[in-house]
């Protein structure tokens, strides 16, 4: 707001010159596009970036409604010199004088210079009654102003909207939400007019963009354009970078000036014109046009790493050191250029492993306002301090915007940054530590030692043999002691039934017994475990008792119990051979001990096969 | 020697060979572990992990071996991994302080919270109980009990013979010892608390279908814990804690 009142004083001030480009170039004008018919218009026809040498003078311009005032021309050649650089113009005058009233027009006219021709536009120009005109001071002595009475100064004519006004010429009219666009006010005001004591009537807002001001000339230096068939200097009052905040249709309020200014006069009188001048400024208040913007929104599908900004960027990451001590600082420093809306950028997430601590970043922007287009830089520095020794990689810096020109989303991503932290992987100093004297901010050093080693492929438990093997025995137990105790019970109520199943195992010890008293002397002993076999198997058999039994007794119950007499006779052989074998066993050699034996053996389960039958 | 002492004999041979196979590879598992360790404290962290998966492949884990693993995982960085092992810790020792310690620590890079579901109360009182002990000893308990009764009344039957007291002592063995049983069995195959799992993946969407293409109900990362209802075919459904339900791929999480 500051540069613009300033440039406007200056403006005042200054005396205005047209500047002039180093390239040839061709413009019409006439010095008013609405006369009286009293009046005369001048056409001019100027010739820039020449002096007139390689001009072929050009033939008075057709007319219509006008009628030349003079059919030779008049010529002007201007020289400039402006910051070292020489600058000229060639130029020829027509006088017009009006016909009648109604639309005139000056006809396009051709020009030759050098070797290229050169085309003009036409003028319209409209005449008017002399009488709508304001009067036309007298022309007059120069020095008779001083001898006699001045005239009444007429009132100063003020500036139409045709001779001054603002501009303002967004870059497009269409952008998306958060893209760049930039904003001239530029003022045009026609050759001759001289302002003063201009300033801002009220702030210029724009409401829903984020704005950036650029720069503009504070010396700046009138280009000369023609609009519309008249010549105005131009100069850029204000530049300014805005992004759309939202997606929307969106404006921007005009930008406002008041100031003061004076008109050119055809008065020839030097001495009253200087010293009427400060009369004839008149005030005025520019505004430029409201500038309607619409905003689209940013299509679906941005990536993750994308902040909202648009425009085109670059990125670059680096760190400070790839050594560091446990402890230490790095810092990482990530930079993104770009002409996107810089100061509203975040700090890109980076991925940093667990074991760095990271604080806030620092952030510094450095822009450029004075190009085409809002450019800059802004720096981002991350500091990092390793808590534990190692290798590390810190994962590549991520960035995303959207492309307006592509219409894309665009991602970048800097290199990954290996760090080698060295030291002593212990809690740092700059960690505290809990009360059980854990650091605050980071795990439990490693157990050096484990206590409890178990078995990763335990199955669950209801799942283990082991747990139904468990659970079976006692109900196991449970079900022997009821078995057993039912047995007993029958056995008690039934004795011979205790006998009959006792009745194998006792003979096996007997004869056994009497196998380990084969080898020896003792043959009564030998033969007595043999009688007692197979007289106790067939007591405890038929459950009669043994001792008392007679042969013929024994006889009768085994032929009732159904034992053939073949067997009967064996029996009876056996018991012969045992009662001779113990009271007679000097006469009992080994083979037939052993005979004995067999007899024995054979004779029991002879028997048990026929009882059981 | 007869057949009945050789077959003994063959048994014990057996069993003492099966028993130093036990041990040595419990020895090998803690050398793996020292080794790990040793790695770790050099911050050479991938070469931990790996001698830690060496000594779980020995077939002996242990709660400091998974805290350690927990900590690797944490220095390269990966969240879900160290959560998973340092949640697989805390089910071999609830109560270690430095293994609730890193978790915590751990957690706070977990990018996801969400609200929790109030557990039923029956649930709670099955939980308290085990909290005081886990399936494992009530069953020894009941087996115990169970076991006495057995015997009381085996010996009774056997030997003829009721000892003082005895035939009550039978009774209130089974009494407690076949609820205590049930217990530690149903606690076995239905535990009080869900099948959890634990994201892997850095950012994973929970789906409405098992379908990758499938409207996404809500975008997990790293760490995130999830209940496991039921696996299909390569996706799993899960529950967040706040009850919210949807599939994941089979890879993207890996059970506690």
């Amino acid at each position: 707001m500051i540069r613009l009142s300033i440039l406007l004083c200056l403006l005042a001030a200054m005396q205005v010159r047209p500047s002039h480009a180093q390239e040839v170039s061709v413009q019409a004008s006439v010095n008013a596009t609405v006369i009286g018919t009293e009046e005369v218009v001048t056409y001019t026809l100027s010739v820039q970036g020449s002096d007139g040498s390689d001009v072929q003078p050009p033939a008075a311009p057709e007319s219509r409604g006008l009628a030349l005032a003079q059919s030779t021309p008049g010529t002007q050649r201007n020289v400039s010199i402006v910051n070292g650089r020489v600058s000229q113009s060639f130029g020829y005058t027509w006088a017009f004088r009006p016909i009648g009233e109604g639309q005139a027009r000056i006809e396009a006219m051709t020009i030759t210079v050098g070797d290229r021709t050169y085309h003009t536009d036409p003028i319209e120009i409209e005449i008017v009654p002399q009488s709508q005109r304001p009067a036309r001071p007298q022309r007059r002595d120069p020095f008779s102003s001083l001898m006699a009475p001045a005239d009444p100064e007429p009132e100063p004519e003020p500036p139409s909207d045709r001779d001054i006004f603002i501009r303002a010429t967004p870059a497009s009219s269409t952008v998306w939400q958060n893209e760049q666009l930039v904003i001239q006010y530029r003022l045009y005001f026609r050759e001759g007019i001289q302002l003063r004591q201009s300033r801002l009537t009220d702030s210029w807002e724009a409401e829903g963009f984020w704005r950036e001001e650029m720069d503009v000339e504070t010396r700046p230096i009138p280009q000369t354009v023609v609009e519309n068939g008249l010549r105005y200097n131009v100069i850029t009052l204000k530049r300014a970078a805005v992004f759309p905040a939202r997606a929307g249709d969106l404006s921007v309020d005009p930008l406002r000036i008041e100031s003061e200014a004076m008109l050119p006069t055809e008065r020839r009188d030097p001495f009253q014109s200087l010293f009427s001048m400060r009369s004839r400024y008149t005030p005025v208040e520019l505004a430029s046009g409201e500038v309607r913007v619409a905003a689209r929104p940013l299509p679906g599908g941005a990536p993750e790493s994308f902040q909202g900004v648009v425009g085109n960027f670059v990125l670059s990451a680096r760190t400070d050191r790839q050594q560091v001590e446990v402890g230490s600082s790095i810092r990482l420093t990530v930079t993104v250029r770009g002409d996107g809306n810089l100061a509203t950028l975040s700090a890109p997430r980076i991925h940093v492993p667990a074991v760095f601590d990271t604080y806030e970043p620092e952030s510094s922007l450095a822009i450029d306002r004075s190009g085409n287009r809002l450019t800059g830089s802004k720096t981002f520095t991350y500091v990092l301090i390793p808590r534990a020794n190692g290798s590390y990689e810190i994962p590549p810096v991520e960035f995303s915007w959207f492309d307006p020109d592509a219409n894309v989303y665009r991602t970048t991503q800097s290199d990954p940054f290996p760090v080698t932290v060295t030291g002593t992987a212990t809690v740092p100093d700059v960690v505290s530590a809990t009360t059980n004297g854990l650091p605050v901010d980071d795990v439990a050093p490693p157990f050096v030692h484990a206590a409890k080693w178990v078995r990763t492929s335990s199955p669950p438990l209801h799942r283990r043999t082991a747990t139904w093997i468990i659970l079976l025995l006692p109900v196991l137990a449970f079900g022997a002691g009821l078995i057993v105790d039912r047995q007993r019970r029958r056995h008690a109520d039934a004795p011979s039934l205790s006998r009959g199943r006792r009745a194998h195992p006792l003979s096996r010890q007997h004869l056994k017994r009497a196998t380990e008293l084969m080898h020896t002397d003792d043959t009564a002993g030998y033969f007595e475990e043999l009688d007692r076999a197979v007289l106790g198997f067939i007591g405890n058999r038929l459950d009669i008792p043994e001792r008392g039994l007679t042969r013929a007794r024994l006889d009768a119950i085994l032929a009732e119990k159904g034992i053939p007499t073949g067997t009967r006779e064996r029996l009876r052989a056996f018991l012969d051979t045992c009662d001779l074998g113990r009271y007679a066993p000097s006469g009992m050699n080994h083979e037939r001990r052993e005979g004995a034996l067999d007899d024995a053996s054979a004779l029991i389960p002879d028997i048990d096969e026929h009882l059981s039958a | 020697m007869t057949n009945l002492q050789r077959m003994g004999l063959l048994a014990i041979v057996a069993l003492l060979m099966f028993c130093s196979f036990d041990v040595q590879a419990q020895e090998s598992a803690v050398a793996h572990f020292d080794r790990g360790t040793q790695a770790l404290h050099e911050g050479r962290f991938r070469d931990a992990i790996a001698a830690y998966d060496e000594a779980r492949s020995e077939g002996y884990t242990s709660a400091e071996l998974l805290h350690n693993t927990g900590v690797a995982w944490y220095r390269l960085d990966d969240v879900g991994r160290a959560t998973l092992f340092l949640e697989r810790a805390r089910l071999q020792a609830p109560e270690d302080e430095r293994i609730l310690h890193s978790l915590s620590i751990v957690q706070r890079l977990q990018q996801d919270t969400f609200s929790t579901l109030p557990t039923p109360f029956w649930m709670r009182a099955h939980r308290w109980i085990l909290d005081r002990a886990g399936p494992g000893v009530w069953f020894g308990f009941g087996a115990g009990l169970l076991l006495l009764w057995g015997g009381v009344a085996g010996a009774r039957l056997l030997a003829q013979r009721t000892l003082p007291q005895g035939r009550r002592l039978e009774r209130w063995a089974l009494i407690i010892g076949l609820p205590v049983l049930a217990l530690a069995l149903y606690s076995s195959a239905f535990p009080p608390w869900p099948d959890r799992a634990i994201v892997l993946v850095e950012s994973v969407a929970l789906t409405e279908q098992a379908a990758p293409e499938s409207t996404p109900v809500e975008q997990l990362h790293a760490g995130t814990t999830v209940h496991v209802q039921a696996r299909g075919d390569g996706w799993v459904f899960v529950r967040l804690t706040n009850g919210v339900g949807g599939w994941l791929p089979d890879d993207a999480i890996e059970s506690v």
